[in-house]
């Protein structure tokens, strides 16, 4: 990541950290991981809950 | 003589950069300042929501609205706009006769990796992509937040969630490519018009609550045993009536968001403001048909009720039973069929209720059933209307405005039924009993919405 730009001037197009390699592409997927994870925690949780109340 | 010619075309040129800068500035900030507007819809259906539950689930109904928005984000991001781009000839993923859909041009704008992410991120080449994708971003949290009232106080939160996102960054988004993009099948063979997205947006919403309310079934006490109906108030009518009007300030920025500007080099004209199809309009046609269908539904609803509730539900009713025309209604008949769409709301209300479904806020009926009313009633009116822009297009009709009824109503409501009952099926669709008895808020939410408790400052009037 980070950027390589000499100025300003140097600044065209797409202007985000990574812009051209591979780390979109792997953030993408890791911020993907952490939406499945917090599904997963939360009906984790829930359940817990529901069971809590049972007994 | 040519000194000074040369210093006209230096200066004219230098006028069209300028003007070139400040539309290309202005239609940026056009679409942008809808965002902040379409939030406003759910601030509104966060309070509406929280104000139609009891005090027992008011939070625990809040959460869920709030991640309903949250998910949407990046879920709309990670497929839902690739969808849009990728299905609109149907399921051949081929490109249209415009030439912007298909795999190959999805592909190439709405991927978070590869050539694509240019699109997808800060781009001073590009400055009309984010603010786009954040306007659909909104609308397909405005199709999880109509979903969401419809559940309240006995669904889970993951698994609404995970419905939410199915619906949101999936259904509607399918319904938007068939029919509300230049390429759409629904569009360019059966004329399709809905400018306002009263069936690809509510009609879809709100069928996929249906669909999911089947599985869910009715909250404890709604029904008795003879299938009589109880009234299940809510604890907080003026924030559920404060937060519909809400909504209602929300719909000028989704409304606005449907019109393509021109000028730049993804409009449709130079110089003429033209709805998603091609076809010219202006805002001023927003501006009188959206008051006029608006008081309609509200002195509708009134006529037939005679409670806020369904005065201010009228109010969105007289808006989504005129939104697909909103561009060329004629004002009194957009107050007429907004005068309709609001009379109906609660004979439909009542007879979904007869029937064993308990739609907490009416939003199967506000959204799916008048969207789908607004939607056909268009062919009626709207007959002939040239559904693309160019020669020898399809045009409005009621056949086409029917088949698209039948899509969109199949679109939501098909998902909404299979996924709810796989979730049903896995033990994530509803709450415990026991839960659902105790409240939401004291089985699962760390905080309560009312530590003082809420007493009444006066006796009613008698």
């Amino acid at each position: 990541m980070g950027f390589d730009f000499e100025s300003t001037e140097a600044m065209a197009g797409s202007i985000f950290m990574g812009a051209g390699g591979a780390m979109p592409a792997i953030w993408t997927l890791i911020a993907a991981i952490v939406c499945v994870y917090a599904l997963w925690s939360g009906n984790r949780h829930e359940h817990q809950a529901y069971d809590k109340l049972k007994k | 003589m040519e000194e000074q010619l040369a210093e006209l075309v230096a200066k004219v040129a230098e006028l069209e950069a300028k003007a070139n800068v400040t539309n290309t500035m202005f239609a940026e900030t056009y679409y942008y300042l809808s965002i902040p507007l379409m939030v406003i819809i759910h601030a509104g259906f966060l309070a509406y929501e929280m104000g139609a539950s009891r005090q027992k689930n008011a939070l625990a109904s809040g959460i869920k609205n709030i991640l309903a928005f949250a998910f949407m984000m990046p879920t709309f991001y990670f497929f839902g706009w690739w969808i849009y781009w990728g299905f609109p000839t149907g399921l051949t993923f081929s490109e249209g006769g415009m030439g912007i859909s298909g795999a190959g041009y999805a592909n190439s704008l709405a991927l978070g990796w590869g050539g694509s992410a240019a699109a997808m991120g800060p781009n001073i080449a590009d400055q009309a992509s984010g603010v786009f994708w954040g306007a659909f971003a909104m609308f397909a949290a405005t199709t999880a937040s109509i979903f969401s009232g419809a559940v309240i106080e006995r669904i889970q939160t993951v698994g609404f969630v995970i419905l939410a996102v199915v619906l949101g960054s999936f259904a509607w988004v399918l319904a938007a490519a068939w029919g509300w993009h230049a390429d759409g099948w629904l569009v360019t063979k059966f004329g399709l018009h809905d400018f306002g997205a009263a069936g690809l947006v509510h009609a879809v919403a709100g069928f996929f609550a249906l669909g999911v309310l089947i599985n869910l079934g009715p909250r404890i006490g709604k029904f008795n045993e003879d299938g009589s109906a109880n009234h299940i108030g809510g604890h907080n009518m003026p924030f559920t009536v404060t937060g519909l009007m809400l909504i209602i300030v929300g719909f000028w920025g989704f409304l606005m968001a449907c019109v393509i500007i021109p000028g730049e080099a993804w409009s449709w004209y130079g110089d003429k403001a033209t709805t998603i199809y091609g076809t010219p309009m202006t805002l001023s046609s927003l501006a009188f048909n959206i008051l006029m269908g608006m008081s309609g539904g509200i002195i509708g609803a009134w006529v037939i009720a005679r409670d806020p509730f369904f005065m201010m539900s009228g109010a969105l009713a007289g808006i989504i039973a005129t939104a697909s025309g909103l561009d060329v209604y004629w004002p009194p008949l957009a107050f007429v069929m907004g005068f309709a769409g609001g009379a109906l709301l609660k004979p439909c209300y009542n007879w979904l209720e007869r029937r064993g479904i308990d739609d907490a806020v009416g939003a199967v009926t506000v959204h799916g059933t008048i969207g789908l009313f607004g939607l056909i009633m268009f062919g009626v009116w709207g007959s002939g209307l040239p559904a693309l822009q160019g020669d020898g297009v399809a045009t409005v009709s009621l056949l086409g405005q029917f088949v698209g009824a039948v899509v969109f109503f199949l679109v939501g409501f098909v998902p909404g039924y299979v996924v709810s009952w796989l979730l049903n099926a896995m033990g994530m669709l509803r709450v415990t009993k026991e839960a659902e008895l105790a409240g939401l808020d004291a089985t699962k939410v760390p905080m309560q919405a009312y530590p003082d408790g809420i007493t009444a400052s006066a006796m009613p009037a008698e």
